[in-house]
């Protein structure tokens, strides 16, 4: 069951009155969320089942194969930038060669994942919330429902095994790029020499560093599909309601990720 | 039906490689990072430290320079830390190893540098636990540097001195601001000024002046080296009378000379002139009495030209003389 009724609230008294209806319904909805993710997380037993390895596969090749073009972009850049600032200022006290360790570091750990969930979030998980949510302004969810189909099982598990199983893989494909792009920026820009920087940038990386940044991309793959199924499921009033959902969804999951992300570096690094 | 079944097929090769390179390129990366060389013996060693400063497991091993292995686990033992390395080719070690732990860089980080010691001294058996020096902390030696130097600026005076020495140097600025004495003049007088101005100008025209080879100086420094051929000529000269003189030849030589003959010589003949001039003074002699006596001159000049008449009488009759010594000689 995860349709509800509308929410229909009389205006609120005053300030306080309406903070705390806010706080109210944003606990509410993670809770929402939360169980529809633990009921999604309990379906992926049936992920290679005959009826849902066709849509599981879909949703992998929507996920995964459809955002290399952006994520190439935005991983480039992101090794470049990083390059291009860090190399900029560590020139100035002759240290420029120790791009390498800098850029490889921080995209390993935290730029990876943490650029792919944006990217991933912003494109795959809006249009998840999208679909959703006009699946559910035009009653197509409460029709699977009074079907005894769970939607949760139809719907929600194959989205979120895609993204726990491609959010790695994009990941690890981000972190390639965003190092390329940190070389060509360190050999062109800084006369690094290509040689120099990859012994420099697998210097100081660990596997763990690898790992935590696979496990937080991971992480970061449930928590979009949570987000953007529970903002679509809860998604009303029409064309304006899925929009609504929509912008929550990315709103949520990028703010869910930061404050996610600070807490799984400072579980293993701090 | 057969157009979704060949699209469902791409799409499941297509996820699929991409998979296949992701896992492929994740299993690369986790065996580059883990710095373990696939089909290559590792070796281990042990090495007891005292303190390791934040070594951590992964650290780089150097020898000589060159990467051979990882920091490979770290315990702490009552006795001090066990280090485990795992390296990729066997130390050579001598009695005088040395094997410590250093800074990898400004930005931090510590590796393992190991020397192997002076082959002349034994092997070091292989399975021995070898002893690591107790790393350096820079921090704790900047601090002890920096305490050094404030207990010499303190506590050895320097700094009073220092003191004193910008509360004069205060003092002297104050005098040059006022225009007093040498220094202060030069940056308050204009006319000082103009003075060095007008100096610097002709000193000017003089180097242009040489540079164009005028005067003595220009035609000294003159690039056709006669002038210079010429001072060598005689710097040469002056040489070879400078070492006659110290060898003692010549007249010169002899008498700046260590030898005292020359110079009793002179001082006898001079002794010998002073008598005679004084002799002569005296009116004593011949001599003495031509300069002193009016009656001697007076012969003298009388018989000089009875003399002279005699000559001229001879000559006139010279020829006379010899005809008739010719004429009769020929009889």
């Amino acid at each position: 069951m995860v349709l509800h009724e509308p929410d229909h609230f009389e205006p609120p008294l005053n300030f306080f009155a309406a903070l705390g209806r806010r706080i109210l319904l944003a606990c509410r909805n993670t809770g929402r969320g939360t169980v529809i993710l633990l009921q999604a997380i309990w379906a992926l037993r049936f992920m290679l089942s005959r009826r849902n390895r066709r849509e599981v596969l879909m949703q992998l090749f929507v996920t995964g194969i459809k955002s290399l073009g952006v994520l190439t972009v935005v991983a480039m850049f992101t090794g470049m930038i990083l390059a291009l600032q860090t190399g900029l200022e560590l020139r100035r006290y002759g240290q420029e060669v120790n791009i390498g360790t800098l850029v490889c570091t921080s995209m390993v750990r935290e730029m990876g994942p943490f650029m792919t969930a944006l990217v991933i979030a912003a494109s795959v998980g809006s249009a998840i919330a999208a679909q959703l949510a006009t699946m559910t302004v035009s009653e197509e969810i409460a029709a699977l429902e009074v079907m005894s189909i769970d939607p949760v099982r139809f719907l929600v598990m194959p989205r979120l095994a895609a993204l726990l199983i491609m959010m790695p893989m994009l990941t690890v494909y981000t972190n390639i790029l965003g190092v390329v792009g940190g070389a060509i920026v360190g050999w062109t820009q800084l006369d690094v020499p290509m040689s120099a920087y990859f012994d420099n940038a697998i210097q100081y990386v660990r596997n763990k560093d690898l790992y935590v940044g696979l496990f937080k991309a991971a992480v970061f793959g449930a928590i979009i599909a949570g987000v953007a199924c529970q903002q679509g499921f809860q998604a009303t009033e029409g064309a304006v309601g899925v929009g609504i959902a929509t912008r929550r969804s990315v709103v949520i999951s990028f703010l869910t990720i930061l404050a996610v992300g600070y807490m799984i570096t400072r579980l293993f690094y701090a | 039906m057969k157009r979704d079944q060949i699209r469902e097929t791409s799409i499941e090769v297509t996820v699929g490689a991409f998979m296949f390179m992701i896992l492929l390129a994740l299993g690369t990366f986790t065996i580059i990072l883990s710095r373990q060389k696939l089909f290559q013996p590792t070796l281990y060693y042990t090495v007891r430290f005292d303190n390791v400063m934040g070594l951590r497991e992964g650290d780089n091993v150097y020898v000589r320079g060159v990467a051979v292995g990882r920091v490979r686990d770290i315990r702490v033992e009552r006795t001090g830390v066990l280090v485990r390395l795992t390296l990729q080719q066997p130390l050579g070690l001598h009695e005088n190893y040395k094997i410590e732990v250093v800074p990898s860089s400004l930005l931090g980080g510590r590796e393992l540098h190991i020397e192997e010691g002076d082959p002349a001294r034994p092997r070091v058996p292989e399975g021995t636990v070898l002893v690591g020096r107790s790393p350096v902390s820079l921090l704790d030696e900047a601090t002890r540097m920096i305490a050094s130097i404030r207990s010499t600026l303190e506590e050895g005076g320097v700094l009073e001195n220092v003191r004193q020495a910008v509360s004069n140097l205060n003092v002297i600025i104050a005098r040059i601001e006022r225009g007093e004495g040498t220094l202060g003049r030069l940056v308050k007088d204009e006319a000082v000024y103009e003075d060095i101005r007008s100096i610097t100008a002709d000193l000017r025209s003089v180097a242009d002046r040489i540079e164009r080879g005028e005067g003595s100086l220009g035609r000294l420094l003159a690039d056709d080296g006669k002038v210079y051929e010429d001072l060598r000529q005689i710097a040469a000269n002056l040489r070879k009378t400078s070492d006659d003189l110290a060898n003692g030849k010549g007249i010169l030589g002899k008498l700046i000379s260590e030898e005292d003959a020359t110079y009793e010589d002179l001082k006898q003949s001079v002794a010998a002139i002073r008598d005679v001039v004084e002799g002569l003074k005296r009116g004593e002699g011949t001599l003495g009495k031509l300069l002193k006596e009016t009656e001697v001159y007076e012969e003298l000049k009388q018989g000089l030209r009875e003399l002279r008449a005699t000559i001229d009488d001879y000559r006139e009759t010279a020829p006379i003389t010899t005809f008739s010594s010719i004429f009769l000689g020929a009889f």
